[in-house]
């Protein structure tokens, strides 16, 4: 049963709406993100205690997914990634004088979309974790390989710049000592280096100071704000569109928990079914329709429990903010895997309470505070991001207490603004970064078992969850190869024409 | 017009190259000569891939260059863009020098009591301060009250915050 002390700890209780209220102001405010509050989380919870520090960071996770709503229905500027769907019927229906009505949608179905996805968590992450104690070292590394090889294909529009991206992450994670036998590589000398690449600063500079360029780089370009109508909006006639909403709920836990896809891609796939599903909407989809909100709300917020789902029981986290959410977790010596639930029951219950708490925080804040921040969110960037860019020097020196962790993450945000200035990904370089040296020690554990078996071969791949999880990266590779796709769209054609 | 996947390929091409040489002459010189024990397979393996991935990179690059897919206001756009790339590269530079600061500069810790509650001023809240201003002024804050308030709440508050009540080391 889940931990009814923490859900019922007042102490528990303040910290996850602490966290909640911190993610629907950054979530909200363009420039600022989830991830980037996170990643600036994790460097100032290292002295406190795991639990407040898991539900700080579920508060911020949860509500920083639904608050990327606020600005996309307002000012049509998604406050993160995964709400760029909703600013297509969300912002006309502002214009309409309806923010009132997208905003109420926004927040019962990202509620409704959280709920689903952190029940389903409760629900398989111990069935999933059965099966994965099954796993070989060669199934890790080809899981790890499957996720890198997916969120390169996802996240950008050419397959290569993906997996480019990919490449820049693993090269970045063996630096430092060799995580069997301890030599050093890729150092050049400098002490510092010894112990690798810290995540956290890394993390801070890509998704924090990077975006603190990407602003001074468009700082000219304004948005305004629409105002406030505020008019009634039946609860019945909104929860009318609740099958749709499992449905896309459904798919988002899917895509959530496929390890590199997340919010972004749930959305549009999500958003695309509820197209295809809607024969007569009221409204046309693009123009402000209710069900786009529906679809791309309840489809993203359900990605946060499909995301946890790999993170926890692999340690192959589903996202760039569950990569994020691996760090914490070593930080507070926890090792997620097939053996995370079984070992730290508390810490389990912990993220799944917190991650509960946060839904009714979302409520709340969605439905009393969010139609209340126009103003903040329009806070001139000229002003906060002079902070943002102390805040992420804070983040990056508390980790490690060295001023070199500053100097690589100003590395890192520069790293992070020029990939994104030339369609580069940063997400499946952070992925690399984090899976790197998993997937470098499994791999040459696999190998040296298998040297000395008769048949080399089937000693690496003759596990039938090997041969699942080969065939599944190899699909991956192939549908993403320019001229396969041409063949498998003809085909398809073909088969449409018939 | 010029086509940065292709300078982008070279680019990693060599990155990969680069690594190869380094993963090969380090197998070299070590002990183990076990490939599948070795600390350097991971990377050979790497930078093979990167080195396709460049090719690929580059192919694709050339493609584009073939077809000439070009927009039609380049120039208007470039000119923009020259503009936002010296804007990042003076915040880089302020970013440069407050780093300096705070890597040089030592001044001496000067604590403010007040009833039981202390206050610590230091190198990092005059070097926060003074970049606060600087970046604000850049990006174009013109108000005496916001140049003089702002930055100077924003230092001590993140001292406070970060060093009294959350315990944390600043630089």
């Amino acid at each position: 049963m889940l931990d009814m002390i923490s859900v019922m700890d007042p102490h528990f209780i303040l910290m996850v709406f602490l966290g909640s209220l911190a993610g629907l102001f950054v979530g909200a405010i363009p420039g600022l993100s989830v991830s980037m509050a996170t990643a600036l989380l994790v460097s100032v919870t290292y002295t406190w205690d795991t639990v407040d520090a898991l539900a700080m960071i579920m508060g911020v996770y949860v509500v920083g997914v639904f608050s990327g709503a606020v600005s996309a229905i307002l000012i049509n500027i998604p406050g993160a990634p995964s709400s760029v769907v909703t600013t297509l019927d969300g912002y006309p229906m502002s214009k309409k004088g309806q923010s009132y009505k997208a905003l109420y949608t926004a927040t019962i179905y990202s509620f409704t979309g959280s709920l689903f996805g952190l029940a389903a968590l409760w629900i398989l992450a111990g069935p999933v974790s059965k099966i994965a104690i099954k796993f070989t070292a060669m199934d890790y590394f080809l899981l790890a390989l499957f996720g890198l090889a997916t969120v390169g294909s996802v996240s950008s529009g050419s397959y290569t710049k993906g997996l480019i991206s990919v490449g820049v992450g693993l090269i970045l994670s063996m630096i430092g000592l060799d995580p069997l036998v301890g030599t050093r590589r890729l150092t050049f000398g400098i002490q510092n280096l010894t112990s690798g690449i810290n995540t956290v600063p890394a993390l801070v500079g890509l998704f924090g100071f990077a975006e603190v360029l990407s602003v001074v780089f468009n700082i000219h370009e304004e948005r305004n704000v629409l105002a406030m109508e505020k008019s009634r909006v039946s609860l019945r006639e909104t929860l009318g569109h609740w099958k749709l909403s499992l449905y896309t709920s459904t798919l988002g836990l899917l895509i959530g928990a496929l390890p590199g896809a997340g919010g972004p891609v749930a959305a549009f796939i999500a958003y695309n079914e509820a197209k295809r599903l809607t024969r007569n909407p009221e409204v046309p989809f693009g123009e402000g329709a209710v069900e786009g909100i529906v679809a791309s709300e309840s489809s993203n917020n359900a990605c946060i429990g499909g995301a946890l789902i790999p993170m926890l029981t692999l340690a192959v986290p589903g996202d760039a903010v569950t990569a994020i959410i691996l760090s914490v977790f070593y930080v507070h010596g926890l090792k997620p895997g097939p053996l995370f639930i079984t070992e730290n029951p508390s810490a389990f219950h912990s993220i799944l309470a917190g991650g509960f708490v946060a839904c009714f925080a979302l409520l709340v804040l969605g439905l009393l505070v969010a139609p209340r921040i126009s103003r903040v969110i329009t806070i001139p960037k000229n002003i906060l991001i002079p902070i943002v860019t102390s805040l992420c020097v804070v983040g990056a020196f508390a980790c490690n207490n060295r001023l070199f962790d500053v100097g690589l993450m100003f590395a890192f945000g520069t790293l992070g603004f020029v990939m994104r200035r030339r369609g580069y990904p940063v997400a499946p370089l952070v992925l690399a970064l984090v899976l790197g040296k998993v997937m470098d020690s499994n791999f040459r554990r696999a190998v040296s078992l298998a040297s000395s078996a008769d048949n080399k071969l089937a000693a690496m791949f003759g596990h039938w969850t090997t041969m699942i999880l080969l065939a599944c990266t190899i699909f991956v590779v192939v549908s993403n190869i320019p001229a396969a796709r041409r063949v498998l769209d003809k085909a398809l054609k073909r088969k449409k024409e018939r | 017009m010029k086509n940065h996947s292709v300078q982008e390929g070279i680019f990693f091409l060599f990155a990969g190259a680069a690594l190869l040489v380094y993963a090969v002459t380090s197998y070299g010189k070590a002990f183990n000569k076990d490939w599948s024990q070795s600390p350097y397979l991971f990377p050979l393996m790497v930078a093979v891939s990167f080195m396709f991935l460049a090719a690929c990179l580059i192919r694709e690059g050339a493609r584009e260059q073939k077809e000439g897919a070009r927009s039609g206001n380049l120039d208007k756009a470039g000119a923009r863009e020259v503009r936002n790339w010296r804007g990042v590269a003076a915040v880089l530079a302020m970013c440069a020098l407050y780093y300096g600061a705070l890597f040089f500069v030592k001044m001496p810790y000067i604590t403010v009591g007040i009833l039981t509650f202390s206050f610590t001023f230091s190198t990092f809240e005059a070097a926060t301060w003074i970049f606060l201003v600087a970046m604000m002024v850049y990006m174009g804050v013109r108000k005496p009250l916001i140049l003089g308030l702002v930055p100077l709440g924003a230092a001590l508050f993140l001292s406070i915050a970060f060093r009294a009540m959350l315990n944390v080391l600043l630089p």
